[in-house]
């Protein structure tokens, strides 16, 4: 029996129906619907532009502070509910994964698409925010797409990591949320990225997110062109660790359903 | 994909770790006390067989016997620790039905998703879609989310799915518990069906009738090894007698006591000459003698002594329906026997199960299988050519003779029967 990842190829529509049962079911009894996919990136850049504007009375950017947040907050919005989803997937499935085998890594992965739904949406919404405040869309917003494959090529090898962690430890599902909160201030979402003192950069840089969440503002709304070689870095990165993480929970693969 | 599929096992091992996982708290636990590693359990111990498609085989054994950890590794579900599994074509496992269902959706949504999980396109799935409603007689529910239905509609709706699969291996693990008993007998029918198109089906179940009747062949598991492995009937009967010695032996030592009133202590089987006896002859009296100690008077005991099959009672020497009781029972010992005449019973195995009662409701003495003996005999003697008729799988327990007769345009014709001889030429005892 073929395993791991280039089963899960063959088995395309499994992703796909796993997608749709969380769309489908995330429709269902709430009122609000699709609306809490907005909620809390509005949210926090209204709480947020308030801190900054009203409170501190900081200037950050030269774009309007709400608008320079939403460009940041939609690709770490998308990092933090898909990875945080992903991380307790095998364990809320446990039951399907003691029932059948199929590639678990479709699992794993089924947040990092069925969070793109979030993505457009959060995407419509900025529009509307840069028409309100009159921001021009910079052309280099065609590199969206390549830096969403590099954010997703990133978060699946976190995502297949995590995942296989907490399943030998539910810890990790537990201190997740905690943590991701804590990094929204090691990328540059509130702030734009050259403020980082120039020492800790290439530390700070390394980090794929860091690289994608500043392209991503910069293609969109400038001022100036993206840092390809950056870019590309990040993209190396990501791969490198998809590479070791499907390896790794391949390997875990043989023991999920006796662990978990 | 005849020739192909199909299910071969060579020498599989497979370990599981007992007891906790490793956390903080038992790391300094463990510390503190020098100790390191975890307990083992081998679920599987060096297990061989092979299932050729159209072929079934029966998988019995008590619980944790490492039945359905062997229906896992088939599944692909976990990996063994040694060995060999090679399975080849679609699987089907119907283990932990509905696990896939999400409660929030529809039976119709649920079926898209469970189908594709087992292993079909959606195209597939649409083409079995009213197939699979209609096995599971749940037209008029199909749009309800399944968090409403009842436990038996969200299992008929998961084995509907998964019989729809149309596998080439089906691993069948105790599900037949399931529905209504229109429901179980259209289940059996169907994996019936499954074996005579060539599917190789697994069975594991602790309903031994279902197995016999779904497989050819058996395999008894017991703490992770084949013990016996053979024909169905063989191998459930070498299964049963087993687990009748065991509850003999375990009900053997009593004392008596233990705050009853009335406890039979002893139970013992003889010949109408008075001799012990373990074997009878098809026809043979049965004298069934009990010993038991009253602690003080007791009063209207109705003794019940019933003769059990394999799956239940025959028939009982029943002092209450019968209102045959001894008005009291005065403290002290005393002996009762119970005569059965002309046991009319097949060769195999029966049990002898002892109760007293007060009354309907109430019990002196629970239940309890206390004795057993075997019946040998060989029916040819009786005019029955068959030699599976030696044996109880000619179909129920008791052997009535009787004859055929055949009639039509060219009048009736006497086929013969199988009939008792009118003396028997070795009775025992008389």
């Amino acid at each position: 029996m073929q395993r791991g990842i280039p089963a899960l190829w063959g088995r395309r529509e499994l992703l796909w129906v796993l997608v749709l049962r969380d769309l489908q079911a995330r429709s269902k009894q709430a009122f609000l619907g699709y609306v809490w996919i907005v909620l809390q990136p509005l949210l926090l850049t209204g709480a947020f532009t308030f801190l900054v504007e009203r409170v501190l009375g900081m200037r950050v950017s030269d774009t309007p502070y709400p608008v320079f947040l939403m460009a940041g907050l939609i690709p770490w919005h998308y990092f933090t509910t898909a990875v945080g989803e992903s991380t307790d997937s095998l364990v809320n499935n446990m039951d399907l994964v003691r029932q059948v085998y199929f590639p678990r890594e479709a699992l794993v992965l089924y947040p990092l698409v069925a969070r793109l739904l979030d993505v457009g949406i959060a995407g419509l919404v900025l529009a509307g925010f840069m028409f309100a405040f009159r921001v021009p869309l910079s052309p280099w917003v065609a590199l969206a797409p390549l830096l969403l494959l590099i954010q997703a090529t990133f978060m699946a090898a976190v995502a297949l990591g995590l995942a296989a962690l907490n399943v030998a430890w539910r810890d990790v599902g537990r201190a997740l949320p905690l943590v991701l909160s804590l990094l929204l201030y090691a990328v540059p979402v509130l702030y734009p990225g050259n403020r980082v003192p120039e020492q800790v950069g290439w530390l700070y840089f390394l980090n794929p997110m860091a690289v994608v969440i500043e392209t991503f503002r910069t293609a969109l709304l400038g001022p100036g062109e993206p840092n390809l070689g950056l870019l590309g870095l990040a993209a190396g990165v990501s791969l490198a660790l998809l590479l070791v993480a499907q390896r790794l929970f391949a390997l875990f693969d043989t023991v999920l359903a006796d662990v978990i | 994909m005849a020739g192909q599929a199909g299910v071969r096992l060579r020498g599989v091992w497979k370990r599981y770790l007992l007891g906790q996982q490793r956390s903080l708290r038992r790391l300094a636990s463990d510390l503190l006390r020098r100790q390191g590693g975890r307990e083992t359990l081998w679920a599987l111990q060096d297990v061989s067989l092979e299932v050729r498609p159209g072929q079934s085989l029966g998988i019995i054994g008590h619980n944790g016997a490492g039945k359905t950890t062997l229906l896992k590794l088939l599944a692909g579900i976990t990996l063994s620790t040694r060995g060999e599994v090679d399975v080849r074509g679609r699987v089907a496992s119907l283990i932990n039905l509905g696990a896939g269902f999400h409660r929030e959706l529809t039976g119709r949504e649920n079926i898209y998703l469970n189908g594709v999980l087992l292993g079909l396109s959606r195209r597939e799935v649409r083409a079995r879609f009213d197939r699979i409603v209609e096995f599971a007689e749940l037209a008029d529910f199909i749009d309800t989310p399944v968090k409403r239905y009842s436990a038996g509609m969200y299992a008929r709706l998961g084995f509907a799915v998964a019989v729809h699969v149309d596998p080439d291996v089906l691993l069948v693990d105790e599900v037949l518990s399931v529905g209504d008993l229109s429901f179980q007998d259209r289940s059996l029918r169907r994996m019936l069906a499954f074996r005579e198109q060539g599917c190789a089906v697994l069975f594991v179940s602790h309903n031994l009738s279902a197995v016999e009747l779904m497989c050819d062949r058996v395999i008894w598991l017991d703490h992770g090894r084949i013990v016996a492995e053979g024909p169905a009937q063989e191998v459930v009967r070498a299964y049963l007698d087993a687990f009748d010695r065991d509850q003999i032996a375990q009900g053997a030592p009593l004392d008596g006591t233990g705050g009853a009133f009335l406890a039979v202590e002893q139970v013992s089987l003889h010949c109408p000459s008075g001799e012990a006896c373990e074997v009878y002859d098809y026809g043979d009296d049965l004298v069934v003698r009990l010993r038991c100690r009253a602690l003080r008077e007791v009063a209207n005991p109705s003794f019940i002594v019933t003769i059990r099959g394999d799956y239940g009672p025959l028939f009982a020497g029943n002092m209450l329906i019968d209102g045959l009781g001894p008005q009291r029972l005065a403290p002290g010992v005393h002996t009762l026997e119970c005569r059965f005449r002309g046991l009319p019973l097949l060769p195999g195995l029966y049990r002898v199960e002892v109760k007293v009662k007060q009354n309907v409701r109430t019990n002196y003495f629970e239940p309890r299988v206390m004795a057993s003996f075997k019946l040998q005999t060989d029916l040819r003697a009786y005019g029955s050519v068959s030699p599976v008729g030696v044996s109880k799988s000619r179909g129920g327990f008791v052997f009535v003779p009787y004859e055929w007769t055949l009639g039509g345009p060219a009048g009736e014709t006497s086929l013969g029967g199988a009939t008792a001889p009118l003396a028997k030429p070795h009775l025992r005892g008389w």
